[in-house]
């Protein structure tokens, strides 16, 4: 559910000079979180999406005993 | 009161705030993708709002309805389906927009059947709606086939909203860009994957954390699109659309 369409008007810059990328849009450089942490967080809930999708599969085939 | 029965209204609030938030938005940017948002979350609001009202111990057809096919059955589809508008650009998605109308409105044919077969009758005050459902719902061959619907819009759900926040969540690490919508993403998923786990629990007859899972996700979904939703400058905005898989 992100949510792309900034609601900011352009900032006006000269035409041939470099736009300044403002603070806070690039992810901090060196950072654990964002190197490691974070990664390893999407994989992980990746794999209980597919845990929870194989066992609702499993219901709807009959596999899983349905209550 | 009891914590299974507080818990409801608690996430009533946190719910209709998260729903209006979303809607204001939609009347705004005019956007599909927030409309659909907007309806999937508006239907976990009313589940939810139907929980509240059986904790006072009442019985109501027209309540359960409004629980099982919004709250149990329909919602994660709707949210999901937004998340997939929003990523996914192409022709082959107003086909599945189609099949969720008609699925939702087949769904509700379904549930029509089964209230006038439920068994009101059945229902223990006191007792949370999640832990009982399965004695007021008619069974699968006697017209509660509703039942087996569920399993559909909730893995569709489960694929778009995790997976679609999961993805989103990729691309921008990936990019090394806007670390708001990084970790708004991450918090959308995990909520998302609260209310999954939860549910699945209930459906394998474990209904005590259904309400719990409620709160945390819409915590978590609620703070994720705030965080992710935040205004962005023009350069921020060029670089995120770079990430887009349209």
């Amino acid at each position: 559910m992100d949510e792309r369409d900034g609601s900011q008007r352009a900032a006006d810059v000269p035409a041939g000079e470099a736009r300044p990328r403002p603070e806070g849009s690039r992810v901090p450089a060196g950072s654990v979180t964002y190197a490691r942490l974070l990664p390893a967080l999407l994989v992980v809930m990746a794999v209980i999406m597919g845990l929870l999708i194989v066992i609702a599969a499993g219901v709807l085939l009959g596999f899983v005993p349905y209550r | 009161m009891s914590l299974n029965q507080i818990l409801p209204f608690v996430s009533s609030a946190v719910m209709l705030a998260f729903t209006v938030s979303v809607l204001q938005r939609w009347l705004v940017r005019r956007k599909p993708h927030f409309l659909f948002w907007g309806i999937g979350l508006a239907m976990f609001t009313a589940g939810s709002l139907a929980e509240a009202y059986f904790a006072f111990g009442r019985w109501s057809a027209p309540v359960f309805f409004a629980w099982y096919l919004f709250g149990a059955a329909l919602n994660a589809a709707w949210i999901g389906h937004g998340s997939l508008l929003l990523l996914v650009r192409k022709r082959w998605v107003s086909v599945v927009t189609l099949l969720l109308i008609l699925g939702s409105l087949a769904a509700a044919g379904l549930m029509v059947q089964a209230i006038l077969r439920a068994n009101g009758s059945a229902y223990v005050a006191g007792v949370p709606i999640s832990e009982q459902y399965r004695a007021v719902m008619p069974p699968i061959r006697d017209g509660g086939l509703v039942r087996l619907t569920t399993p559909f819009f909730n893995i569709y759900g489960l694929l778009t909203l995790v997976g679609g926040a999961l993805w989103s969540a990729y691309l921008f690490l990936r990019k090394q860009v806007l670390p708001n919508r990084v970790v708004g993403n991450v918090l959308i998923a995990a909520g998302a994957l609260s209310i999954g786990l939860a549910s699945t629990l209930t459906r394998l007859g474990v209904g005590t954390y259904l309400y719990l899972g409620e709160l945390v996700a819409g915590g978590l979904m609620y703070s994720g699109f705030l965080m992710a939703a935040r205004p962005a400058t023009q350069t921020e905005i060029e670089t995120a659309m770079t990430t887009s898989v349209a």
